[in-house]
């Protein structure tokens, strides 16, 4: 226990706590079943934190042993983490199948590309690795969970505030994060101590927020009654259509009507 | 990549999400539904000819021959507010339509992704060049009768829709008794 600073014991206790309180409003609040990966999510963290703790009581937090549980069992929180991020995608859109299935391919496209434009210009150093990969997978998330929300509001789909503060918390902590691992890879030796602090305070502000979104039962909402597919064809190429129109007519507007000189 | 890129990376994504999570405007719980958009768009569009009449060219020249300079520009300054009220009536028009748009897609089973970007482009770019007719309304550059064009679309558009929703309203019913009936059943509808 020496390696521990007084704050990151305390933080690490904190969150211990929250992550337990969390689970239990999932399980107690009957939230598991709508909320699978993000309960496993949920699990993994905590399930870490304590492999963690274990380790460096064992072997130290400087051992070659700690970082390659500390780092393998981050691999399988931020796999979590990804799943349950799709899963909230899905809730805000997913009832909807039309405008999902096309989101869904937007959504896999931007977290790729975003994914891959990380990766491609990071700093290839191989110490930093994992690091690099993290701070891609994050800034992915956080572009995901973006789109996600912009989609809804550009189609003026309601999303309930469980489901906004898990995005907050999911989106806030990835932006956290991707500056936590970029200054992290910049400073790499003087910045270890701090980067474990920040990362731990931006979790547990996540956890406080995701246990005031399941304090009380997140109702799953009722699946819309679909119209026809056939009136999706019929009328929308027609809207479409119309709105060319309209633009044109405001170009010529623009081009036709401004006095002459 | 630079902590500077990222850190402006990070500043973008952080005010989209702001944007992402504000409450609508009308933020309804649940499903958008049919009856959200009963109203059909044609309330402003329509009034354009009475509009055009009381504001015609005429009227001004036969004003500038026989009333003082003040009333003249009295007359100018109240036909170019009326003018600019009367544009974003249009666009308060224009939305209605994209609204019932929106609700058609999201409560379509399938969605063409080439038509929703048609539309989203479409979009964009009108409300780009509506800034454009707004502003040069504002400085005078533009005049009102042009606007006849632009209300014919909005109007023909609303008229079409409108019996198009007759249409869509009995569907919905018939698609939202078959949901309930299956509910009923005890089958997983979804």
């Amino acid at each position: 226990m020496d390696d521990f600073g007084q704050l990151t014991r305390w933080l690490w206790a904190s969150t211990a706590i929250l992550e337990v309180f969390l689970l239990s409003l999932l399980v107690l609040r009957r939230n598991v079943n709508n909320y699978p990966a993000f309960s496993v999510y949920i699990f993994m963290t905590l399930a870490q934190s304590g492999l963690l703790f274990l380790a460096i009581q064992k072997w130290g937090f400087s051992s070659l042993m700690s970082w390659w549980i500390g780092w393998g069992t981050q691999a399988v929180v931020l796999g979590a983490r990804a799943f349950a991020v799709a899963e909230l995608c899905w809730h805000i859109l997913g009832r909807f199948r039309g405008i999902w299935a096309l989101s869904r391919r937007i959504l896999v496209s931007s977290g790729a590309v975003v994914l891959g434009y990380a990766l491609v210009t990071a700093r290839h150093d191989w110490r930093l690795v994992l690091n690099t990969l993290e701070l891609g997978l994050e800034l992915a998330v956080a572009a995901v969970i973006v789109t996600v929300l912009l989609f809804a509001r550009y189609y003026k789909v309601a999303v309930k505030p469980a489901l906004r503060l898990l995005a907050i918390g999911f989106c806030g902590y990835s932006c956290i994060s991707v500056l936590n691992d970029a200054i992290l890879e910049k400073w790499l030796s003087s910045y270890v101590q701090l980067w474990n602090a920040f990362g731990m305070i931006a979790f547990l502000a996540c956890l406080l927020v995701w246990n005031w979104a399941f304090r009380m039962p997140v109702a799953q909402p009722a699946n819309p009654a679909f119209i026809d597919g056939s009136i999706y064809m019929r009328l929308i190429p027609e809207v479409n259509w119309r709105l060319r129109s309209l633009d044109e007519q405001l170009i010529e507007m623009w081009r036709l009507e401004t006095p002459r000189s | 990549m630079s902590i500077v890129l990222l850190a402006g990376a990070v500043a973008v994504i952080l005010g989209l999400l702001f944007l992402g999570v504000r409450p609508m405007r009308h933020d309804q719980p649940g499903a958008p539904h049919l009856e959200a958009i009963e109203e059909p768009a044609r309330q402003h569009a329509t009034y354009f000819r009475v509009i055009r009449q009381a504001m015609s060219e005429e009227d001004l020249a036969f004003l500038a021959t026989r009333g003082p300079l003040g009333l003249v520009r009295r007359a100018h300054k109240e036909r170019q507010r009326i003018a600019l009220l009367y544009l974003s009536d249009l666009r308060a028009d224009f939305e209605k339509l994209l609204r019932l748009a929106r609700v058609i897609a999201v409560l379509s089973p399938a969605v063409p992704a080439s038509h929703e970007f048609e539309r989203l482009q479409l979009t964009v770019r009108f409300l780009w060049r509506y800034q454009m007719v707004h502003a040069g309304l504002y400085a005078g550059l533009l005049l009102l009768p042009q606007l006849s064009g632009l209300s014919q679309i909005v109007s023909e558009l609303a008229f079409r829709m409108e019996s198009a929703m007759k249409d869509l309203g009995e569907r919905a019913a018939v698609a939202a008794e078959l949901a309930s009936t299956v509910n009923r059943s005890g089958l997983d509808a979804a």
